[in-house]
This record gives structure tokens, C-alpha cells and sequence, in this order.
């Protein structure tokens, strides 16, 4: 089947039963899943995967429909369906599908060439490494809540009535460990994850497991602390979920509802010097790369927070026009879904010092090693969450600490960041160095 | 409808496909074809944001051989395609070349649990956008202060057949309606959000259960009421679990653990503790997939096993756990009807379905005059749970203060923190007023989305801690 032909179809389609404008994005690929545990496979999943999705407006208007079905009956219906929607809609004079930006786009190397090439044996083989590495790590680890290798090679097609469709090609892969470490009746659980475009860009599988089984570890015989104001460190797992929120408070469609703290904040400092933060989808082998956005439009690099001045927000094609700014490339979605705005690769930029001198810098303070729960109000900034880490004390790390709560506010968070560290890592889209908050609230007993 | 529904494989193509997965040596083979329609309605700053309809259609190929399996999935519904994911699942075994004969029985209908009445798929485009703009104009009305109304009214039709190689060849058809208001109060440069939701397994008559303006009503009262809350406590204190809604902490931080994969993998703290009291005389959960209407009802489970109810804890004494097919073999089970998933695309997964905890016999005036300083955490939202040691934290929707047996002020930022096994010993009082939560819940088990039911009476707890942003 001729995918790129039928997307073309699919508009045209459509703009002959009446849409103004329409749009057709289809993804389709193949993926790969291998889970182990106890030294043996416990599962291998595979799927050749498909589908399309048919934006139309009738007097901007948006109607929408997606499919897996590629039949000519149900592209049909869906189109059919899609405009009936559109006709009963409400108009909104801001939405609507923008001209591509170019037709020809700079290569950013996503597309591992040899990943297809690489027999399932030495994939498997890779995910019962990083399983046993774990293992060897230290003899608490017995078993693991999950060892897992995946990944997916998958292209996208864009088209609109008009003009050629534009394709984008990339591929994905991802080791994960999460080992459990039993002492006595305790357990503790460990997460490590490598994720990039590249096989051979991952992180070696054995380095995988021992850091996991490593985090497991170091949380046996955690205990609470008294409730307390002091300085929280944020590795870089869970730097990059405060990362990811601060993202979240920056996004266009966010802005313009009022329901982010961030809100009529250009040009106002609102953090410390320390926090400069950047969403670039240019960045060559990288997981939230992409020569163009999901509506056409090419990636930047776009630079939102700057030594804690807010320099811009981030847009699609209509978030931006009811903002009066330009799109920035941040148009997101997969074929089932209208685009929102979404990360490229977004990441606090690192700073100079090495992790364990900002560590040694602390006092009495808390490194968060996990978060749990969903307490973030992005409208709000409110922040609290459950949190797990590692007790520091006058530079050194002391002891293990769980079932405490950190608490604060995003704002007065990007008000404190005082040191970060050199070492930038990502966790898929989203990217964090070690980094610290001078005070926040630590509820425990 | 016809029993066999349009455009799936018939009998015949689907015993090739279970052969040709069975060809490699594994001892047990299935095939799942599901097709569904899906319409969604979002609305936003009173503009339609989004009017979309789904159409999703494909097969998922299970081969198991011991505890190996190997699963494929396609999205294209020919018998070709079938063979050729039937093939990659087939590898998972290692047997050799090996023909085999397969015979299904006749395909038969699931007993449908929830009489559907309105089906989504017969409501008109426009009536869809109506539902959604009424909601919108009750929460608006209600206060000037509703600065953001977001609505989203979202149904689904699916068809799915499952057959395997022990015979079983099924067919039903489920049904969800659903509508999620989330709201935005403003005052004084301060903003706070409220939400509701109403969800079952039924078609549009599920607005003659509760119209769609009341749930916008009870999204607008709850962000409104929080401009005047205070910021949370933190510390160690008693907890009145509200009724209904505070069903979501039953499910992730005690549920779970009931689930039979993590007991057959040892990672519950359940595991082996069958006959053991866990929890006070009080408690009483159960898992029940056949109140009809509920969002968490089945007719069979998405391996072909009718739903049930099973008894989980009973008077304080563990009694039982949730399988699937698998697990329920390898633990010398039967399967409990828990096999789950989310679509085609998914392995089944042990999974809840409507989780409870029985009413007890105490008003629940008395279980809130009883406390003398506490938090009320009437409404529970989101929430995690770290499986392994049964830690959760849980953030409060809607919360107040306890002071001298009476319910006080109302206080946002609030989380709840504590432990599943611990929580069932502290346990002290059950409220007689049990209620169903209206919008039910979503679970994210293993990657995969699945509606559940779930609810309870009014609860108290001795102690939990409460993580606030005032020290």
C-alpha cells in the first residue's frame, strides 16, 4: 500500500464533500517488547502498527476522525462523521491548519539504520544482562518488578490539500530495570532507565541494572524525619518530572486558558540565575528531535526561561494565534488525537559543577531519588508530592528517608534553584541535571 | 446484531490463526478481534475544542508456552495478516514444526449485564455537542467567579470476539458513556479547579442517573469552595475518608495487591497470607464485575472468563485473590474473570473491575462527632502507589478539618500518606452510608488504561499522615 498516496487521497477527499481545510497524519511502523525476569523471557510482543487521522473545518469549525481500518468504507464513514461534526461545531476564528513550513527539512540522524538488522536474540539478550547485572549488583536484589528492552522503527506522514505531503522517519529504543531490594521483611523498589534513537547509543545494559538494583539499595532501612524547611536535591530523574512541570506551565494552550501560574509572565524574572530552561527540536540523535512539528511546522530551539527571566511560551498553530506569537514547533499528537502543545527535547540547562560538589555544598537537606503521587497544580504552582531520597548531612549522604512529603510552590522553586550540576541527562523528551531548592517544606512526623 | 459482528474473521479462518500460533509447540493459543467506535466531545473556553470519532479494528495473538508469551498484534483484520502475527507469537515456543487441528464451538454471545437503552452510536453529532454545552452554561451560571469551564463527553462501542484452543469462541458488545467537567474558580488572583465525573457501562440514558448540569453544578460548588481554604496542615492526624469517591484509595493502595499476578511473582505482601487477619473486623472488600451499569462491569473479560464477584477480605480476614487465565493456572486457580486490557494492542492483565468496601452499621454523623481533631478528605484524586512496599500518597480533591466532632474549614494542598497494609489495621470505624463513586476511575496498570468501579461508606482511620504545605 502506497501510505503517502493515501493520505493525499484521504484530504482530497474530503475538500470535495465540503471541508475548507484538512489535514491527514498517519504513523505507521512496527515495535518490539521483551520482558524478562529470573533469567528467563517472560514475554515478547510485536506489532506491525497503523493508523490515520482526517482533520476538516467547515467555517473553522473542526471536526475530526481517526482510524486503524484502512478500508475505503471506513475512511469514508470517518469522513463522513468528521464533517457532520465540523458542520455543528463552534467556529473558532483561531484554529485552522497552517501551510508547511518547508518542504525540505535538515537531517537530524533519528533513524538507527542497524536497529531492524539486529537479530531478536541479541535484544533479548541485552534486557537478561541488564536483569542479572542487577542481580550481581547485590545479593538483596531476589527479583525485579519489571526488566524490560523495546523498540519501535515508525515513520509519519503529513498531508494537506495543496501541497506535497512531508514525511519524517525515526526509530526508538529503551532498556528499563526496575529491581526490588528485600532485607528482612522490607522491600524496596529501584528505577534506571536508558532510552535513545540509537541502539548503540544506549546505556551499556549492565550499567543499567546495578544503577537500578543501586537505587534499590541505598532506600533499605529508610526511615521518616520530623517535619522540617530545609534544602531538597533533585537528581536527575527527578529533576526532570520538576522539569517536565515547569514545561506544563509554559504551555501556550495553558497560558491562554489562565490555568498556569506562569501566566502574563514575559519579560519578569521569576528565578534565580541558575534557572535557564530550553526546548530545542533540532538536537541531532535525540529522542524528542524532529525536522517538523506534527502540523508542518519546523522545530527551533526556543529558549523559555532565561537566567530566570520568562522569555517565551510554547505554541502550535492555534494557541499561537490566539496569543498574537508565532508558532514555535511544539505542535504535538499522535493520529488519534488533535495537536496540543508538547516537548521537543526540553531540559534545564546544566551548569559547571560537578554532582558531588553540589552535594557537598549541603548542610542538611534531602536528595529526592523518587516522587510519588500527582500533587502539582500547574494553575496554582502549588507542589506537594511524596518523596523518598537520601538524608544529607554537612556534604555526606547519611541515611535513607521515605513516607515524607516535600511541599512548596513551582514558583518560589524556580526562586530558589541555587546550584546546578553538570549533568545533564534525558529521560525520553525531557531533560534535568542535578539541581538544588534552597528550602522547602518536608512533612514527615 | 448478529452474533458473529460484521467484518470479523469467521470460525473457520480463526481455527487456521490458533493453529498456526499453536505450531510451534505452545500449549495454549488465542485470538481477540475487537472493533470500536469511539466519539468524544471537548469543550473548552466554551468553544468545541474537539469533536472527533474513533473507529480502531485489529486482532491480538496470544501464544503461551509455560510461563513464556509471546503476543502479536495487528491492526488489519484479514485472515492473512492474522496468519502472519499468529507466526511471531507462535516463536515463543520452541517445540519444532508441528501441525495441529483445532476446533472451535459455535460462537456464542456474552449475557449482556447492563441494558443499554440510548446506544451513543445512534446520538446525533449535534446532540453529543449539546450535552457538553449545557454542562457548561450549569457550571458558569453558578458563580461569577468560574472563570474556565472544560467538559468532555466521551462514549464507546465496542465488538470483540475471543477464541482459543481449548474451544472457547465468544462474542459481546460493551458500552461506555462518559462525561469528565473540569472548572476553574477565580478571586483575588488566586485560581482553584474543581472536577466530577459520571461514567457507566450504558448509553445516554446515563444522564437520566444524574443529569449533566448537576455534575457541573458539583464541579462549580467544589473550585469555588476551595477559594476560601486554607492552606493544608502536615503532620500525623485522624482521617474520615468520604464516601463514594474515596473508593480510589481502596483501589490503588489495597486492591492491587489482591491482583494474582503480583501474587504469583511474590511481589504483594499478600502473597501466602490466605486465612490471615490483615485487617480490622470491620473490613470487607470484594471485587464485583455484575452490578449492571457500573463503570467497571463486564459481561466476560477480555479472555472469554464471565465476570464475578470474589470476596477479598471478609471480616478482616484475607480470603481471596483476583486471576486471570495464566496466573490462575500457575496457582492452581481458576480464572477469577479479572483478565483485562485495554484494546487489541494489549496482553489481558490481571486487573479489578468494581472494587468495594461493604457498609459497616455506624452513622456517619457519629464517625465524624467522634473526632476530636482530624482532616475529612471528602474527595480523593489522583493518586500512586509503590507496589512492592505498599507506600501511596494521594492528593486531596476536596478536604476539611475535623475540629470537636465537627466538620471545619476547608483546606487545599493536602496529600495523604501511608502505607496499604498498615491502613487496613487502622481502620476503626465503617459508615452504614455506602455509595458508589458516580464517575468511577481509570486505572493505568501496566501501561494500560482500563475503566473500574469502585466506592466505599464513610471510613475513619486512627491515623494517617497528611503532607500539607503548612508546617
Amino acid at each position: 500500500m502506497d501510505y503517502t498516496e493515501l493520505a493525499a487521497d484521504v484530504t482530497r477527499k474530503a475538500g470535495k464533500l465540503g471541508a475548507d481545510e484538512c489535514d491527514c497524519m498517519m504513523e505507521v511502523g512496527h515495535e518490539l517488547t521483551v520482558k524478562v525476569r529470573q533469567g528467563e523471557v517472560e514475554s515478547i510482543e510485536r506489532a506491525d502498527f497503523r493508523g490515520l487521522g482526517i482533520r476538516t473545518f467547515i467555517n473553522k469549525s473542526l471536526g475530526f476522525g481517526f482510524t486503524t481500518d484502512f478500508s475505503a468504507a471506513s475512511i469514508d464513514n470517518l469522513i463522513e462523521r468528521s464533517l457532520a461534526f465540523a458542520r455543528t461545531a463552534t467556529p473558532d476564528p483561531d484554529a485552522g491548519i497552517p501551510e508547511f513550513g518547508r518542504t525540505e527539512f535538515p537531517d537530524l540522524d533519528l533513524n538507527d539504520p542497524e536497529l531492524d538488522d539486529t537479530p531478536l536474540s541479541a535484544k533479548t539478550d541485552m534486557a537478561l544482562a541488564c536483569e542479572q547485572a542487577a542481580y550481581d549488583h547485590d545479593k538483596r536484589i531476589k527479583y525485579t518488578y519489571g526488566t524490560s528492552y523495546s523498540d519501535q522503527k515508525g515513520r509519519v506522514i503529513l498531508a494537506r490539500v495543496g501541497t506535497d505531503p512531508i514525511v519524517r522517519e525515526g526509530t526508538h529504543v529503551d532498556l528499563t530495570c526496575v529491581p526490588v531490594a528485600e532485607d528482612g521483611g522490607e522491600k524496596r523498589m529501584g528505577i534506571w532507565l536508558s532510552a535513545e534513537r540509537f541502539l548503540s547509543d544506549l546505556e551499556p545494559a549492565a550499567a543499567v541494572g546495578s544503577i537500578a538494583a543501586q537505587r534499590a539499595v541505598s532506600m533499605l532501612g529508610a526511615s521518616t524525619v520530623p517535619t522540617q524547611k530545609a534544602a531538597v536535591v533533585f537528581d536527575q530523574r527527578t529533576g526532570s518530572q520538576v522539569v517536565a512541570n515547569i514545561f506544563d506551565s509554559l504551555d501556550g494552550e495553558r497560558i491562554i486558558q489562565g490555568m498556569s501560574f506562569l501566566k502574563d509572565r514575559i519579560g519578569q524574572k521569576v528565578g534565580s540565575d541558575s534557572a535557564s530552561l530550553v526546548d530545542d527540536g533540532q538536537m541531532a540523535r535525540r529522542i524528542g528531535s524532529r525536522p517538523f512539528d506534527s502540523e508542518g511546522t519546523p522545530t527551533r530551539r526556543t529558549l523559555a526561561i532565561d537566567k530566570g527571566t520568562v522569555k517565551s511560551y510554547f505554541y502550535d498553530y492555534r494557541s499561537a494565534r490566539k496569543a498574537g506569537a508565532e508558532p514555535t514547533g511544539n505542535a504535538s499528537r499522535g493520529f488519534a488525537s488533535i495537536p496540543s502543545v508538547g516537548a521537543n527535547n526540553f531540559y534545564l540547562i546544566p551548569g559547571k559543577t560537578p554532582r558531588d560538589d553540589v552535594i557537598g555544598q549541603i548542610e542538611n537537606g534531602l536528595m529526592v531519588t523518587n516522587l510519588l503521587g500527582f500533587g502539582v497544580n500547574i494553575t496554582t504552582g502549588d507542589f506537594s508530592r511524596g518523596a523518598e531520597g537520601l538524608w544529607i548531612k554537612d556534604g555526606k549522604i547519611s541515611h535513607p528517608v521515605h513516607g515524607v512529603t516535600i511541599a512548596g510552590n513551582l514558583l518560589d522553586m524556580l526562586k530558589d534553584m541555587e546550584a546546578v550540576a553538570s549533568d545533564l541527562r534525558f529521560f525520553g523528551r525531557i531533560g534535568s541535571p542535578t539541581f538544588v531548592v534552597r528550602e522547602m517544606t518536608i512533612a514527615g512526623e | 446484531m448478529t452474533d458473529n459482528p460484521t467484518g470479523f474473521p469467521d470460525k473457520e479462518d480463526l481455527e487456521r490463526v490458533i493453529a498456526a500460533t499453536l505450531a510451534k509447540g505452545a500449549e495454549f493459543a488465542e485470538v481477540y478481534l475487537e472493533r470500536r467506535t469511539t466519539d468524544t466531545v471537548q469543550l473548552e473556553a466554551q468553544i468545541v475544542r474537539e469533536a472527533s470519532r474513533g473507529i480502531t479494528a485489529g486482532a491480538g495473538i496470544r501464544a503461551i508456552s509455560g510461563e513464556k508469551i509471546g503476543y502479536a498484534y495487528t491492526d488489519d483484520l484479514d485472515p492473512v495478516s492474522l496468519i502472519e502475527a499468529a507466526r511471531m507469537a507462535a516463536e515463543i515456543a520452541t517445540g519444532g514444526d508441528k501441525p495441529v487441528a483445532v476446533e472451535l464451538g459455535a460462537l456464542t454471545r456474552a449475557e449482556p449485564r447492563s441494558a443499554t437503552r440510548i446506544f451513543p452510536i445512534e446520538v446525533e453529532a449535534a446532540d453529543k455537542i449539546e450535552t457538553a454545552q449545557s454542562a457548561d452554561q450549569a457550571a458558569r451560571d453558578y458563580d461569577s467567579r468560574i472563570s474556565e469551564v472544560l467538559i468532555g463527553v466521551m462514549d464507546s462501542d465496542k465488538s470483540f470476539v475471543i477464541a482459543n484452543s481449548e474451544g472457547i469462541n465468544v462474542s459481546d458488545r460493551q458500552i461506555l458513556t462518559s462525561l469528565r467537567i473540569t472548572t476553574v474558580a477565580e478571586a483575588k488572583g488566586l485560581r482553584q479547579r474543581g472536577f466530577r465525573s459520571l461514567s457507566g457501562t450504558v448509553g445516554y440514558e446515563i444522564f437520566e442517573r444524574e443529569t449533566q448540569q448537576d455534575c457541573a453544578l458539583d464541579a462549580a460548588r467544589q473550585a469555588v469552595g476551595l477559594l476560601d481554604a486554607q492552606e493544608a496542615p502536615a503532620g500525623k492526624m485522624v482521617l474520615v475518608l468520604g464516601r463514594g469517591r474515596g473508593g480510589v484509595l481502596l483501589h490503588e493502595a489495597i486492591g492491587h495487591g489482591f491482583e494474582g499476578d503480583f501474587i504469583r511473582k511474590k511481589t504483594s505482601l499478600f502473597t501466602g497470607r490466605i486465612g490471615e487477619k490483615i485487617a480490622t473486623e470491620t473490613c470487607t472488600i470484594v471485587d464485583d464485575s455484575t452490578i449492571p451499569g457500573l463503570r467497571g462491569t463486564i459481561n466476560v473479560d477480555d479472555e472469554g472468563t464471565p465476570g464475578g464477584r470474589t470476596v477479598l477480605v471478609e471480616k478482616g480476614i484475607l480470603k481471596g485473590f483476583l486471576f486471570d487465565r495464566l496466573n490462575g493456572r500457575l496457582m492452581n486457580s481458576a480464572s477469577t474473570g479479572n483478565g483485562r486490557r485495554q484494546s487489541y494492542k494489549y496482553m489481558p492483565v490481571v486487573r479489578m473491575t468494581n472494587t468495594f468496601m461493604q457498609p459497616g452499621d455506624t452513622p456517619p454523623e457519629e464517625i465524624i462527632e467522634s473526632v476530636k481533631q482530624g482532616f475529612y478528605a471528602k474527595r480523593i484524586g489522583g493518586g500512586q502507589v509503590d507496589i512492592a512496599s505498599g507506600n501511596f500518597v494521594f492528593e486531596v480533591m476536596e478536604g476539611y478539618l475535623i475540629e470537636d466532632g465537627k466538620v471545619g474549614a476547608p483546606v487545599r494542598g493536602a496529600n495523604l500518606i501511608g502505607n496499604g497494609a498498615e491502613v487496613l489495621k487502622k481502620i476503626e470505624m465503617v459508615g452504614n452510608d455506602f455509595e458508589y463513586d458516580p464517575g468511577g476511575g481509570t486505572c493505568g496498570k501496566a501501561g494500560q488504561a482500563m475503566p473500574v468501579g469502585n466506592g466505599v461508606p464513610t471510613v475513619k482511620l486512627s491515623e494517617i499522615t497528611v503532607g500539607g504545605t503548612r508546617s
